[in-house]
């Protein structure tokens, strides 16, 4: 009897280890048995989440607004904002209908609808790893309307991951650090001055694997420590253009290529340090309203 | 060993893990965070008879790895034999050192966590290191190196502190989980 157990706890090592080193093409199953054994768990996790949220919320440098003339003094900026906004849609809009209009092309089919918002609850992470995924709620009123390659944002400034899948049971994020999101561009925009988004400097951004970036950029740039970076890739959703990255942590001469410099770019927060995010995605037709 | 009650208890620490741990990550010390699967690991393989003690550690390995965590790549594909394979490995590494412990002391518990923990650790590199490799295996865990296997030592170090407390909640429900100690000793 003890050497039959023997023989099947082997036997079971040695399955293991195969599906260890299955490609990758072959474990496509794996989401769904996640999904199956993440259901007694989900529910005590997200507890556990909100309990770490709420005894170690997240800091970042940001203005504290304590007094009511602080309140008035950011709401007369944010009001200001939405009329360059706004401003800025139109101008953008009457261009578009030129430029359609000179090159003959039809108008718009479809109108541009705004970006779907959708707050949800993180309630799996494993926080010993900068890149490592998370597993998101998914809200009731949000069905459907959550699609793999949304953006996941904090705060309404940070871009910190994207939706990788969606089951009916929970979402799975990656964070942008995560190598097998790919390669993002940037504009490098300096810190404490007025941004000048035309002569701002592009990067492209490729993840090292540690929870950062590396980009290069040419030497003759002017950039120091410090200063953000903020997403300009039209691979991702219109929507979150513009949302930050992260801060550069690092400028290093680069012997093999003398002429530029290696930035290291890191995130200001972490994907699994924040017990909520906003999942962004495109307006859709039959979208809920932010 | 009650297997309801190890389900339960597998499913509340991995439920701790994968929510709760996050609080006591060191976000300085390169993200150093324990694992209380790591605990309920240690503290079944010194109780339970050796057979039931490595399906025990497979179990909670697949648990762990269906987890969302480092192993979880593009996709929502979850590698599955970081810790599927490694608390197997852990927990039969403590089997022949438990002979010449004193199972029911808490610091016997901390001491074993921090092997679990590292010997855990030792086979996620080998099968990141495998994976990358690999031709066909796609690479999608992160390449590590030495740096990797110090982070590994400090989360065993740091899983070991937390086992103090932990060990000792598991020690009070001795009774619930009726290990056969002959059993285990004999054989093990």
């Amino acid at each position: 009897m003890r050497i039959r157990s023997r023989h099947v706890i082997s036997l079971l090592m040695a399955l293991t280890l195969l599906l260890a080193v299955l490609p990758t093409r072959w474990l496509a199953w794996t989401g769904d048995a996640a999904d199956i054994v993440r259901i007694p768990i989900m529910p005590l996790a997200g507890i556990g989440s909100r309990v770490a949220g709420a005894m170690r919320p997240v800091h970042l440098n940001r203005i504290q607004s304590g007094t009511g003339d602080d309140i008035l003094h950011v709401e007369g900026q944010r009001d200001r904002l939405e009329r360059l906004l706004l401003q800025e849609q139109l101008r953008s809009a009457e261009l578009e209908s030129q430029l359609r209009h000179i090159q003959g092309l039809p108008p718009r089919s479809r109108s541009s609808q705004p970006p779907l918002l959708i707050e949800s609850e993180v309630t799996g992470r494993r926080p010993d790893h900068p890149v490592s995924g998370v597993e998101l709620h998914v809200p009731a009123d949000a069905t459907g309307h959550v699609q793999v390659g949304d953006a996941v944002t904090w705060d309404g400034r940070w871009l910190i991951g994207r939706i990788t899948r969606v089951s009916d049971l929970r979402i799975s994020a990656l964070p942008i650090t995560h190598p097998d999101i790919g390669p993002m561009l940037g504009l490098l925009l300096p810190e404490g001055q007025e941004a000048d988004v035309e002569s701002a400097p592009m990067v492209l951004l490729r993840q090292n694997g540690r929870g950062q970036f590396i980009g290069e950029i040419d030497r003759r740039t002017l950039t120091r420590v410090g200063d953000r970076v903020v997403l300009a890739d039209r691979g991702w959703p219109d929507s979150v253009q513009a949302f930050r990255i992260g801060r550069v942590a690092a400028i290093e001469d680069m012997d093999e290529a003398p002429l530029r410099k290696r930035l290291l770019v890191e995130p200001e927060t972490q994907l699994f340090e924040l017990p909520w995010v906003v999942v962004v995605g495109p307006g859709r037709s039959d979208g809920v309203a932010p | 060993m009650r297997w309801l009650v190890f389900v339960i208890a597998a499913v509340i620490v991995v439920a701790l893990d994968s929510g709760f741990s996050s609080i006591f990550t060191l976000r300085a010390a390169g993200f150093l965070t324990p694992s209380f699967a790591a605990c309920l690991l240690a503290f079944v393989a010194l109780m339970a008879p050796p057979a039931t003690v490595i399906w025990a550690a497979w179990f909670l390995g697949l648990l762990v790895d269906l987890s969302p965590g480092l192993g979880e790549a593009g996709g929502s594909l979850h590698v599955i034999g970081p810790h599927a394979l490694g608390f197997p490995l852990g927990a039969w590494i403590v089997l022949n050192f438990r002979l010449w412990m004193f199972r029911r002391r808490v610091l016997t518990i901390a001491m074993l966590t921090f092997l679990c923990v590292l010997v855990a650790g030792l086979v996620q590199t080998a099968i990141g290191i495998l994976r990358f490799w690999l031709p066909w295996a796609g690479g999608e865990l992160v390449p590590f190196g030495a740096g990797e296997m110090v982070h590994e030592a400090g989360n065993a170090a740091y899983s070991a502190l937390l086992a103090i407390p932990v060990g000792w909640i598991l020690l009070q429900t001795l009774p619930l989980w009726r290990f056969d100690y002959g059993t285990s000793r004999r054989s093990g």
